[in-house]
């Protein structure tokens, strides 16, 4: 036990939620602080939590912070910690608040069309619950068999389908938050748990989506039902070149067409990984060199009138379709990452490496800059350390509801975490460092979807955030959590602490009591 | 059980880099084989997972082509 952790703090934890839902075990704890963003296992012991809670209800999560609260002991909310950030890691001990077991449908509304939810359940569960009153809840990240909904909402995530249906910040209609003072609070649009939309007050909805865990912990949702598609087509086309596929990009994202879900453009080296390595693989002429990737969502009709289309534009850009069993599969193979053993290359061996991508929200003029520097920096990287592996890089379309504007960019790199020492970690922060800077050089933003709260990159984040929004950032954070127990140490938001105890002391811990 | 290396290494482990292997030279390499039935229960099984996500996300997937009127559905 270290910390602020006590005795007599583990024994209001077990008043609280019971001895069953308390957990000191070291192997509860140290699997509680890791996540599959690369992990450095050789400081593994000292990123481990205190103590974990795993509340059930709305009340028991209350008691759990206000105490938190009270001791100034850190607490870090987790849901199902498959986050390819760190926000859900412990960075100073403390209590990890496990919310799994919040995870009962409070209510479906086939009325108005909506599912209010504690908020700990996860997609692909909601939607079996949904499917027999013709409706569905449409978050389709990649790691849609296995993540669950308050975790989308700590990361404000990015669906895979964002272009047809939206992403989480799009289709939580309100929510149900408990404040790091333990105040809970109901935020939506304006007023009204399903009021979609609203120009009353402020939207503070969007201020607890994304904020990694360091504004509270969300205990209800109220979300967006959708129709249930009957029908989807997806189609693979391959290009001669990237060039090719860059160009052909442009035509499909503009085609006009309501359906369009995605369009995703993969570059040589992503087929190249996927002819080696890939669960995905299916072989592929060797004359490709690209591939343009599209999906269609909707009723029948509009699919069949959108396929039609898609086809003929495939044909106008000189592509060539990949065939009806590479595109059906490959396209359901996008969950594939979370569910399967990935092989890396390291000086020349196959070594069992984790699948890491850095990702980056780019426009599409910036796309080939982008593509050229990370390579490089990637590339140089590799050949200096035998921990990295370079996967390629695929561009998704990125805007909500339409298919044009600027791209989801990921470089996946392959990293052999158990060799990690202090030297290897360092490089690997050096390179998301120069990965990040390569994105704001090129006018674009660190973190698309997965976030940007880990070394390396974080650095960066009053640059990108300038003229005022980091220090409004650091505000927010210092006035709804004065006490600063609520995930520390991430975004850099220690900051907003440190410099009211350089003006003279800390009116958020009046007693002292050290953190 | 108890000997050691002049590294102090139990025999079969080797000292790579500080980090501990065990021996390739030790090891035995069987080829890789797998029979009709196995491979076949493999590609069933992956497929049908497949399958039964993907039937979360729409009723059926359209072929490339419209269909004849009497041609059968897929899916769904």
């Amino acid at each position: 036990m270290s910390g602020t952790v006590t005795r007599e703090a583990v024994s209001e934890l077990v008043d609280v939620c019971g001895a069953q839902r308390v957990v000191v075990a070291p192997q509860g704890r140290l699997i509680r602080a890791m996540v599959p963003a690369p992990f450095p296992f050789h400081r593994w012991a000292d990123e481990a939590p205190d103590v974990v809670v795993l509340p059930e209800t709305t009340e028991e999560v209350v008691a759990i912070v206000k105490l938190a609260n009270r001791l100034r002991i850190p607490i870090v909310p987790r849901a199902g910690a498959t986050g390819l950030n760190d926000g859900a890691k412990p960075m100073r001990g403390g209590i990890v608040v496990d919310t799994k077991r919040m995870n009962k449908v409070l209510e479906i509304d086939t009325t108005d069309w909506t599912v209010t939810i504690q908020p700990s359940i996860n997609m692909l569960k909601l939607n079996e619950l949904l499917t027999p009153h013709g409706v569905w809840y449409p978050d389709d990240p990649a790691s849609y068999p296995v993540s669950i909904v308050s975790g989308r909402v700590g990361t404000g995530g990015w669906s895979l389908l964002g272009s047809r249906y939206g992403h989480v910040r799009d289709n939580v209609i309100s929510m149900e938050f408990v404040l790091p003072t333990g105040e809970v609070i109901e935020v939506g649009q304006g007023g009204g748990r399903k009021i979609r939309h609203s120009s009353t007050g402020y939207r503070l909805k969007d201020l607890f989506l994304g904020h990694q865990g360091t504004l509270g912990i969300v205990t209800e949702c109220t979300l967006e039902l959708y129709p249930r598609p009957e029908a989807e087509f997806p189609a693979f086309f391959g290009y001669e070149s990237f060039e090719d596929g860059y160009r052909a990009v442009q035509p499909f994202c503009r085609s006009n067409l309501a359906t369009l879900a995605g369009v995703i453009l993969f570059d040589e080296r992503k087929v190249e990984y996927l002819r080696r390595d890939d669960e995905a693989y299916i072989p592929e002429p060797e004359s490709l060199r690209s591939i343009v990737a599209v999906a269609a969502y909707g009723s029948e009709g509009e699919v069949a009138a959108a396929r039609d289309r898609l086809m003929q534009i495939g044909a106008d850009t000189g592509g060539r379709y990949l065939g009806e069993e590479l595109s059906e599969l490959d396209w359901a193979s996008r969950h594939d990452r979370y569910a399967t053993p990935l092989h890396g290359r390291s000086r020349g061996r196959a070594v069992h490496m984790s699948w890491h991508c850095e990702d980056a929200a780019i426009t599409y003029s910036q796309l080939p800059f982008v593509k050229r520097r990370w390579h490089e920096i990637a590339d140089r990287y590799i050949a200096e350390h035998d921990v990295f592996d370079n996967w390629g890089m695929f561009f998704y379309t990125n805007n909500a509801y339409k298919g044009w504007g600027d791209f989801l960019v990921e470089i996946d790199i392959g990293v052999w975490e158990q060799r990690f020492d202090e030297r290897s970690w360092q490089a690997w922060t050096e390179l998301k460092r120069e990965i990040a800077q390569v994105s704001l050089a090129a006018g674009g933003s660190i973190s698309a979807c997965h976030g940007a709260t880990r070394e390396g990159e974080v650095d960066l984040i009053p640059v990108e955030l300038k003229d005022g929004q980091f220090d409004l950032m650091l505000k927010l954070k210092r006035l709804l959590d004065p006490n600063n127990i609520m995930n520390p140490g991430k975004y850099l938001l220690d900051r907003a602490y440190e410099e009211a105890e350089r003006a003279g002391g800390a009116p958020g811990n009046p007693e002292g009591v050290p953190r | 059980m108890n000997q050691r290396d002049e590294h102090g290494l139990p025999p079969g482990v080797i000292d790579n880099d500080g980090h501990y292997e065990v021996d390739p030279a030790i090891m035995t390499v069987y080829p890789q084989f797998a029979t009709d039935f196995e491979v076949d229960r493999i590609v069933k099984g992956r497929l049908e997972y497949l399958y039964w996500v993907q039937r979360h996300f729409a009723e059926r997937v359209l072929p490339p082509h419209a269909e004849e009127p009497d041609e059968p559905r897929r899916a769904g």
